[in-house]
């Protein structure tokens, strides 16, 4: 301020104070509006702010994979990502142009995408596409739409397809089991999802990745008793028996005698687990291991074992079939036609209902019924698999004879083809029953004996004359190896009784017969073609899938070779 | 210059010299993480890369596929019993 002392008018001292004082307030505004931001709305503020740009992501975690016995993929987790978008940034920022170039690459309509998008606009996350190939996702990014983003997720993929679909069942579009072991060992396979901080500009790009909260904890792997090549060898086989019958269906059990190993598992109709879309209605069924049906004469064996304990009966006992039809109760037992009198052998070779019946009623009450649920029938096998079937087997022996007589040719119970497999391992492995298992790191229940090794080996035996020229079942017998096994051709129940043309198909067997190594029961389901008996239905499925099965494993062929006319050259190596 | 003075001024320095370490350190941390993140996104890639590849080996190792081949192409097929000479290795005889 400059003194001018000729002037008198000095301005009065208070306007000098006011300036003073509006001066020195102007700092303590700002001050008190600082201390308000900072303190009083600071924490509010910063939290909105970060919400803007800091982000949490969630990192997918690996799924794991799921191997065959010899460590062959089955099921692998590959990632792929998926292409979202915050639909308000989107229809504000991208232009016409770039709108109808996402479209494109996306496979949608321009107008479909831009209506989706607005009416989703208050939200701040948007599927455009799911699962997108990597490649094609960066040809999307490149196209650089503004609040366009991709996310990383994993899609299973089943290398075996249709071959593995139903053992292996399969995952939603989150990749969480749905079916099968997917299902049945969900927490194992799936891991822990990770999560990562990021900071993200206006237009949701990813700027900077700011620190890893949590580390993606992976699946664990899965390893499987299932052997790929026996798996699809089993597949081709039963869908071509499928087609060439016209049947509905059929089902597929493939044991490892000894340790109770599900070698291959296998079900018509199939489903691709790589395309959704096929999985409809009753396909994804494990019919193996999920539906019961009534044996029939597969049952045979079981009720020669109750005779051959009884003491009374010796594979040579003579057994009276005249005139082939029996009058039990109420109820007619037919034999296909009359074999006059056979002998315990013979009542299995030519599958005989009368003879069957006879020696059921010849026993004591409830011997048939006690053997039955000794190898395990109406009970769970312990497999693990969701949806197992338990079966039925009445829960006290009947004393109506004619409830005897039909449970011994096996009508009046009902099974899953894993319970009826795992019955004739018993008969194969000497007597002891395995507990069938698709794990292959054991934690399995240790086999139980059930009957005799001796009356194992005269099962057996027996069992052998039925894939011989004279049985049910030539068409089963293999090259070079004896095969043991029993056919049943059995009505299938309908209401009010059973259905007359209407016929499930039946072979269990084994091979080879003097030591057997493979357990197969193959099922086939309303076969309508030329035959519907079990022989050439059922037959020529165990005969190449087991065939194989024994070449693969390298399995000594036990058939006496002249009959064969295969050379056996012997010497020093 | 007084000791009190001395120790204020050298404080002082210490303190920036701190202040420029933190940002240094700030700066190394943040260098680091990003490296961890291009290594993470190589690995990443890396693994995409072998699933694919495992996924066209399962293609090409189809069951089905190979069997094809090996009919159609190579002209394979299983021998027949009577063309089978089986070989028994004799332990007895081969240790005597």
């Amino acid at each position: 301020m400059s003194r001018r002392p000729e002037t008198v008018d000095t301005p009065p001292a208070w306007r000098r104070g006011v300036v003073l004082v509006l001066l020195l307030a102007l700092p303590l505004v700002l001050m008190a509006r600082a201390v308000s931001l900072q303190l009083l709305e600071g924490d509010f503020l910063q939290g909105q702010g970060d919400q803007r740009h800091l982000r949490v992501e969630s990192l997918p975690a690996h799924r794991g994979t799921i191997h065959d016995r010899h460590g062959e993929p089955l099921a692998i987790s590959a990632p792929v990502d998926s292409v979202w978008a915050d639909p308000g940034v989107t229809l504000d920022e991208a232009d016409p142009a770039q709108m109808q170039a996402l479209a494109g690459q996306l496979g949608l309509d321009a107008a479909t995408l831009r209506a989706d998008l607005e009416a989703r606009r208050s939200r701040e996350f948007f599927y455009l596409r799911r699962h997108v190939d990597p490649a094609h996702a960066n040809d999307v990014m490149s196209l650089e739409v503004p609040g366009v983003a991709l996310q990383r997720e994993y899609r299973r993929f089943y290398p075996a397809g249709e071959v593995t679909g139903h053992v292996l069942g399969f995952t939603d579009i989150d990749d969480r089991g749905q079916e099968g072991l997917e299902l049945a060992y969900e927490d194992w396979l799936s891991g822990e999802p990770g999560a990562k901080r990021v900071l993200r500009d206006r237009l949701g790009r990813n700027i900077e990745d700011v620190e890893r909260l949590r580390e993606p904890a992976p699946g664990r792997d899965l390893h499987l008793t299932i052997d790929k090549r026996l798996q699809y060898i089993a597949y081709r086989e039963l869908k071509a028996a499928v087609e060439r019958n016209d049947a509905l269906g059929g089902s597929l059990v493939l044991l490892d005698v000894t340790t109770g190993d599900i070698l291959a598992m296998v079900n018509q109709p199939s489903f691709n687990p790589n395309r959704r879309q096929d999985i409809t209605g009753g396909r994804y069924r494990n019919r193996a291991v999920t539906d019961i049906y009534e044996p029939g004469s597969v049952m045979k064996p079981f009720t020669v074992l109750a005779a051959l304990r009884s003491g009374r009966y010796t594979p040579d006992t003579p057994v009276e079939t005249e005139p082939g039809v029996m009058r039990v109760g109420t109820h007619t037992v037919r034999d296909v036609r009359n074999f006059g009198e056979l002998t315990v052998t013979g009542v299995l070779r030519k599958s005989s209902n009368v003879g069957a019946a006879r020696i059921a009623l010849d026993l004591e009450g409830g011997r048939v019924w006690q053997v039955f649920n000794e190898m395990g029938l109406g009970r769970p096998t312990g497999v693990a698999f969701p949806g197992e079937a338990a079966g039925f087997v009445s829960a006290m022996p009947s004393e109506r004879p004619v409830e005897r007589a039909t449970l011994a040719f096996g009508y009046g119970l009902s099974v899953t083809n894993l319970q009826l497999a795992r019955a004739y391992a018993a008969i194969a492995a000497d007597g002891m029953l395995p507990a069938p298992g698709l794990l292959s790191d054991g934690g399995r229940r240790s086999a139980e004996r059930v009957m005799s090794a001796e009356h194992a080996r005269q099962l057996r035996e027996m069992l052998a004359e039925v894939t011989r020229s004279g049985g049910t079942a030539t068409q089963a017998a293999i090259p070079g190896y004896q095969v043991a096994g029993k056919t049943g051709t059995s009505r299938k129940a309908v209401a009010g009784g059973y259905a007359d043309s209407r016929y499930i198909s039946t072979f269990a067997g084994m091979a080879p017969a003097t030591d057997p190594r493979f357990v197969a029961v193959i099922t086939i389901d309303e076969p309508r073609g030329e035959h519907y008996y079990a022989g050439p239905v059922a037959g020529p499925v165990f005969r190449a899938v087991v065939g194989d099965a024994l070449r693969l494993y390298n399995v000594t062929p036990d058939a006496p070779v002249e009959e064969e006319g295969m050379t056996v050259a012997r010497g020093a190596p | 210059m007084s000791r009190p003075g001395l120790l204020v001024g050298l404080l002082a320095l210490a303190v920036m010299g701190s202040a420029i370490a933190v940002v240094e350190v700030k700066h190394q941390s943040r260098s680091l993480f990003l490296t961890l993140e291009s290594l993470r996104d190589s690995r990443d890639e890396l693994n995409t890369a072998w699933s694919r590849l495992r996924l066209e080996q399962g293609a090409l190792a189809m069951h089905s596929r190979v069997e094809r081949i090996a009919r159609d192409s190579i002209g394979l097929r299983q021998p027949a019993p009577e063309r089978t000479t089986m070989l028994r290795l004799d332990v007895g005889e081969a240790r005597p």
